[in-house]
C-alpha cells in the first residue's frame, strides 16, 4: 500500500474522510468496495492514534459501520442475505448527501470570501419627545422628599444591631409564591385594600420580600388584584382585582 | 426621461404602479433596517399578490444599470441594498475591514441549514457525521442562523434556519436566489420534501413578530 498523506485533522468527520478515500482510490461512490475502503480507514485511524490526537467518537463509530458490513459480506451468505446490502445503500446514500452539502459549503464558501457584501442602512432612529423633567416630578415637594428621606432611615435603623451579643435561632427561610400569593389574597379578603409598603414592613427578611414582590407580580398579572399609585413616588395600593373570586387555570 | 415600465411592456397601469413603486421607494428608505411585508401591505392597502407585483416592478426598475440600489426580497421582510459589484467603492469609503472566513464546518451547517431549513441539530449532524454543537452555537452568535421553531419530537428540539443577516453577507437577495445560483441534486431536494411532508404536523414554527 502506497504511503499514506497525512493531513487527518483536516477532516470534518468520518464522511469527509471516506470521501477522500474513495478519491485517491478513484473510486466512485456507488462502487464504494467496503473491504479495501475499510482498511485503508482503519489505517488512518491508527496513524491518528499514533500522532495521539483525540479519535472522535464519530470515527469510531463509522469504522464499527464498516467493520460490521465487510464481515457481514465476508460471512457465507444465507438468511441474512439483503441485509448487508441495505446496510451499504444506506451508507452510500449518506456519503452521497455528505458530498453534496459539502460542495455547496464550498460554493458558499467561494461566494462569501468573494465578499460580494451589500450594505444595508440602519434602522431609522426616529426621535420622541421624552416627558420633561418638571412633569414628572409634578406636585412632588422637599416635604415628601423629606418624609421618603426620613422614613429610609428608620427603616436603616432598625436593621442596625444594637446589642453586640444576641443569640437567634435562624430558622431556615422558605417562602414559596403560592403561599404568599394566599397570604395577599386572604389579607385583601379582611381588609379590602392594603399599602404596599406596610406589606414589605411585616416580612422579616430579604428572600421572604422579594418572594412577596413576585407573588404581587403574579397576581396582578393575573388580574386577581389591582395596583394602584395615584401619582409618583407616593405609596402603592393593592385591592381586590376584577378577578379576585376566580380560581385561575 | 424615463421610462414607464407600463408603456414599454404594453400593459395598461392596473393600479397606479408607478406611484406605489414611489410609495415603497420612499418607505424603504426612511426605515433604513428591513420592513415587514405585512406593514407595507397595511399601509398601502394591498393584497399580497398585489404588493409582490409592486415589488417586482421596484425591482426592476432598481436593476437598471444606472441605478446603485438594488431590493432585497428576504423571507418575510424587503429592504434597500447596495449592489455588490460596487463592495469595493463601499469598502474603500467605509473602510471596511476584510472579513474573517469561516471554518469548513461552519460552512457545512450553514450549507445543511441554508437548504434544508428548518432543520434540527440532530438532522445536521446526521448528515455531517459529526457533532454540530459547537459549531451552531458559533453561527448564531454570528447571527448567521437562528431557532425558527421547535419539532415535536422527544426533547422538543430547536428547528433551526438561516436569518436575513446570512442573505445579505453572502450576497443573496433571497433563498429563492440562493437555491437557483446553488443547486442541491434533485434527489435530495425530493427526499427532503417527503421527509417533510411526514413530519409536517410536528413542525412548530414560531410567528414572526
Amino acid at each position: 500500500m502506497e504511503p499514506l498523506e497525512l493531513h487527518i485533522s483536516n477532516f470534518q468527520g468520518p464522511f469527509d474522510l471516506l470521501l477522500h478515500l474513495l478519491k485517491i482510490n478513484k473510486m466512485k461512490i456507488q462502487e464504494l468496495r467496503i473491504s479495501e475502503i475499510t482498511n485503508q480507514y482503519l489505517v488512518y485511524l491508527q496513524s491518528m492514534k499514533e500522532m495521539d490526537l483525540d479519535i472522535a467518537s464519530e470515527f469510531l463509530l463509522m469504522a464499527s459501520t464498516l467493520l460490521e458490513i465487510k464481515s457481514r459480506e465476508m460471512l457465507p451468505k444465507h438468511v441474512e442475505e439483503v441485509d448487508e446490502e441495505e446496510l451499504k445503500e444506506k451508507l452510500v446514500l449518506r456519503i452521497e448527501e455528505y458530498e453534496a452539502f459539502k460542495l455547496l459549503s464550498e460554493s458558499l464558501g467561494q461566494r462569501f470570501s468573494e465578499d460580494l457584501l451589500i450594505f444595508t442602512k440602519r434602522a431609522e432612529t426616529i426621535v420622541q419627545d421624552e416627558v420633561p423633567l418638571e412633569e414628572l416630578l409634578k406636585g412632588v415637594t422637599i416635604d415628601h422628599l423629606y418624609l421618603t428621606y426620613k422614613s429610609l432611615m428608620n427603616r436603616q435603623k432598625e436593621k442596625v444591631n444594637r446589642n453586640v451579643l444576641r443569640t437567634r435561632t435562624l430558622e431556615r427561610e422558605e417562602y414559596k409564591i403560592e403561599d404568599k400569593m394566599e397570604e395577599l389574597e386572604r389579607i385583601l379578603i379582611q381588609n379590602g385594600r392594603v399599602n404596599f409598603s406596610s406589606l414589605l414592613f411585616q416580612t422579616k427578611s430579604k428572600s421572604e420580600c422579594i418572594v412577596f414582590f413576585l407573588a404581587i407580580l403574579e397576581l396582578s398579572r393575573n388580574h386577581r388584584i389591582r395596583v394602584l399609585q395615584a401619582e409618583v413616588f407616593s405609596e402603592i395600593i393593592i385591592e381586590r382585582g376584577a378577578d379576585h373570586g376566580r380560581e385561575s387555570v | 426621461m424615463e421610462e414607464n415600465l407600463f408603456s414599454a411592456a404594453g400593459v395598461a397601469d392596473p393600479m397606479n404602479l408607478e406611484e406605489y413603486m414611489s410609495i415603497v421607494e420612499s418607505l424603504l428608505f426612511a426605515a433604513g433596517d428591513a420592513v415587514k411585508r405585512k406593514d407595507l401591505q397595511q399601509i398601502l392597502k394591498l393584497t399580497e399578490e398585489d404588493l409582490e407585483k409592486v415589488l417586482d416592478a421596484y425591482e426592476k426598475a432598481l436593476s437598471h444599470k444606472g441605478r446603485g440600489l438594488r431590493l432585497l426580497r428576504l423571507e418575510h421582510r424587503v429592504q434597500l441594498g447596495t449592489k455588490d459589484q460596487h463592495a469595493p467603492y463601499l469598502k474603500a469609503l467605509l473602510g471596511v475591514n476584510d472579513r474573517q472566513s469561516l471554518s469548513k464546518g461552519s460552512l457545512e451547517c450553514l450549507a445543511i441549514i441554508a437548504f434544508k431549513q428548518p432543520v434540527t441539530r440532530v438532522e445536521v449532524d446526521e448528515i455531517r457525521g459529526v457533532n454540530s454543537d459547537y459549531v451552531l452555537q458559533k453561527l448564531q452568535e454570528k447571527g448567521l442562523i437562528k431557532a425558527v421553531g421547535r419539532k415535536d419530537a422527544p426533547g422538543r428540539p430547536k428547528l433551526y434556519g438561516t436569518t436575513d443577516d446570512f442573505l445579505i453577507q453572502f450576497g443573496f437577495t433571497s433563498l429563492k436566489e440562493m437555491k437557483a445560483e446553488h443547486v442541491l441534486s434533485e434527489k435530495f431536494v425530493a427526499m427532503d420534501v417527503q421527509k417533510k411532508a411526514l413530519e409536517k404536523e410536528d413542525i412548530e414554527l414560531f410567528t414572526e413578530e
